[in-house]
């Protein structure tokens, strides 16, 4: 195998796995509370600017700065939920789906535009996690940051897994997902499940930006494409399907790059649509896909 | 054991479901609460155990003022609620169903273990099928697991809303004969039903509630007689 189609392939695992960690939060934020975060994107751009004020800003480590990144996109998520989402659940609101959809559009053209009028339509660019390049496999050489992004998310990923199936949390917050009466009479605080899911998202969305931001340069709308690309996998995957995520992260990445090499680079957008239309007409509910409950 | 005082409550403003009801559940015994339709009763128990704020009156668990306590917090007081509607989680398993249920004490596994020994002891059945996904389990069993996971908090009060709708009679039996030898073990229960003979004749006492308000109560023995000319009153015939 040549170099070049190498290393497309192993670029098109390293952006999977970042794909991952912004599916992975949606689809929790998705099957914990039935809402379609569209503002994850802006939540992915948070993390890159946090990364830049924590980095060059203020001086601090990079490895310091990406815990703090995301802690501060899960504190904004916290905010976001406590001061936007809640009234969904607390009070009887009609067409709750439609309400959150209405918002979380709106949150994010806010955010997108807040950007903008605070940070100005320039690129950033936090410092490195890792600079320079590293011989992978033969010829092949990846910078450092590649591979930190790709090694993190692994992590990352495998952490939530771990956190979703071996934890009395991610237990309640599954049981959450499954039933919202029967989490609130086991004693479990559905409310409190709530936060913890986009706490959770904000993590993984502000790492996936921080991760990203010293290979891409942050600006305002540097989280659309990405999260469309996540819409696509959450659908892939099967609404609310956490394996399905991971899986259909993997497989978007794969076919982007290999349809880069084989058919044509200018299409590379397009080739995930077309993977999704392809598994909506045999598997309307995605890979993994489970029967619906609504908010 | 429980009061529950002149109770207002509804879900949309300005319209009441319940106008005024008052009632007394004593510990140890099978307290019933029948009614046609529309009744108030499933509102009555949302309200008893947090699911839905009261507009007035007070309900009281013990010392505890319940008014206002969240629905979540109730497992933590030793009230177990079991909601009409199917709260099984269907792609877990009946153990960690049933494990769920223990959530209050999560961090005492002895406990845990402990109850659920207990648990499958006294429904065989789930042991059997303890590695099931909750959803694919019939519907009775699903109460039954959904019964199993309320008593991991080893409750006090067990409050059950329509526990039988939709079930097989034979299915039916078992949940009234698990009540009543919960009620032998020393349980206290409030039971909501449709199911009128049955809920007489399991319950100590009974309260009849029509349009949000009290219509009467007393001791089963008063009501056994009249069961006929109440029902033949609730339909108008």
């Amino acid at each position: 195998m040549d170099v070049y189609v190498l290393s497309q392939i192993v670029n098109g695992l390293i952006f999977g796995l970042i794909y991952g960690l912004i599916a992975l939060g949606l689809t929790i934020i998705f099957g914990i509370m039935r809402v379609v975060n569209f503002a994850h994107g802006e939540f992915l751009m948070l993390g890159g600017y946090a990364l830049y004020l924590f980095t060059v800003t203020l001086g601090l480590h990079p490895l310091i700065g990406l815990p703090l990144s995301m802690a501060s996109v899960a504190a904004f998520g916290v905010l976001t939920e406590r001061v936007l989402l809640r009234p969904i659940y607390t009070t009887r609101i009609e067409r709750p789906e439609e309400y959150a959809i209405i918002l979380t559009f709106g949150l994010s053209l806010f955010l997108q535009n807040g950007a903008l009028a605070t940070a100005g339509a320039y690129e950033y660019t936090p410092n490195s996690f890792w600079s320079g390049s590293v011989p992978v496999i033969g010829d092949l050489w990846l910078s450092g940051d590649r591979l930190f992004a790709a090694a993190m998310a692994v992590v990352l990923i495998l952490a939530t897994l771990l956190v979703m199936y071996r934890t009395w949390l991610g237990r309640a917050l599954m049981a959450t997902a499954q039933s919202r009466v029967g989490a609130t009479v086991s004693g479990i605080n559905a409310i409190g499940m709530n936060m913890t899911a986009v706490a959770l998202a904000g993590l993984l969305a502000g790492a996936a930006g921080a991760l990203l931001s010293p290979i891409f340069l942050v600006y305002p709308d540097v989280g659309v494409v990405p999260v469309v690309k996540a819409f696509v996998i959450l659908v892939l995957g099967g609404m609310g399907s956490i394996p399905g995520a991971v899986i259909a992260a993997l497989i978007l990445g794969l076919v982007e790059s290999l349809g880069s090499v084989y058919i044509s680079l200018a299409y590379k957008d397009v080739y995930s649509f077309l993977v999704l239309i392809a598994v909506l007409l045999i598997r309307p509910y995605g890979l993994f896909g489970q029967k619906e409950r609504r908010a | 054991m429980l009061v529950v005082e002149n109770i207002v409550a509804g879900y949309v403003e300005d319209v009441d479901i319940l106008h005024s009801v008052s009632l007394e559940v004593r510990k140890g015994q099978i307290s019933s609460i029948i009614g046609p339709n529309g009744s108030g009763k499933s509102t009555l128990v949302r309200v008893i155990c947090g699911m839905l704020p009261a507009r007035q009156g007070e309900v009281r668990y013990d010392a505890t003022k319940l008014s206002g306590t969240p629905a979540h917090r109730m497992a933590e007081l030793g009230i177990a609620y079991l909601p009409q509607e199917r709260t099984v989680f269907p792609h877990l398993t009946v153990e960690q169903n049933i494990e769920l249920g223990g959530w209050t004490f999560r961090r005492d596994g002895a406990r845990i273990g402990k109850m659920l020994r207990k648990v499958y002891a006294q429904f065989p059945i789930l042991a059997e099928r303890k590695n099931t996904k909750g959803g694919d389990l019939s519907g009775g069993q699903q109460k039954i697991l959904e019964i199993a996971r309320a008593l991991m908090i080893e409750p006090n009060l067990l409050v059950f809303d329509e526990p039988t709708v939709g079930l097989a009679p034979i299915v039916a039996k078992e949940v009234y004969d698990t009540l009543e030898r919960l009620k032998a073990e020393g349980m206290t229960v409030l039971l909501v039903d449709q199911n009128v003979r049955e809920a007489v004749r399991i319950g100590d006492h009974v309260y009849v509630l029509e349009l949000g308000r009290n219509k009467a109560d007393g001791a089963r023995d008063a009501f056994e007689g009249d069961l006929h000319a109440l029902i033949k009153d609730w339909l108008q015939i």
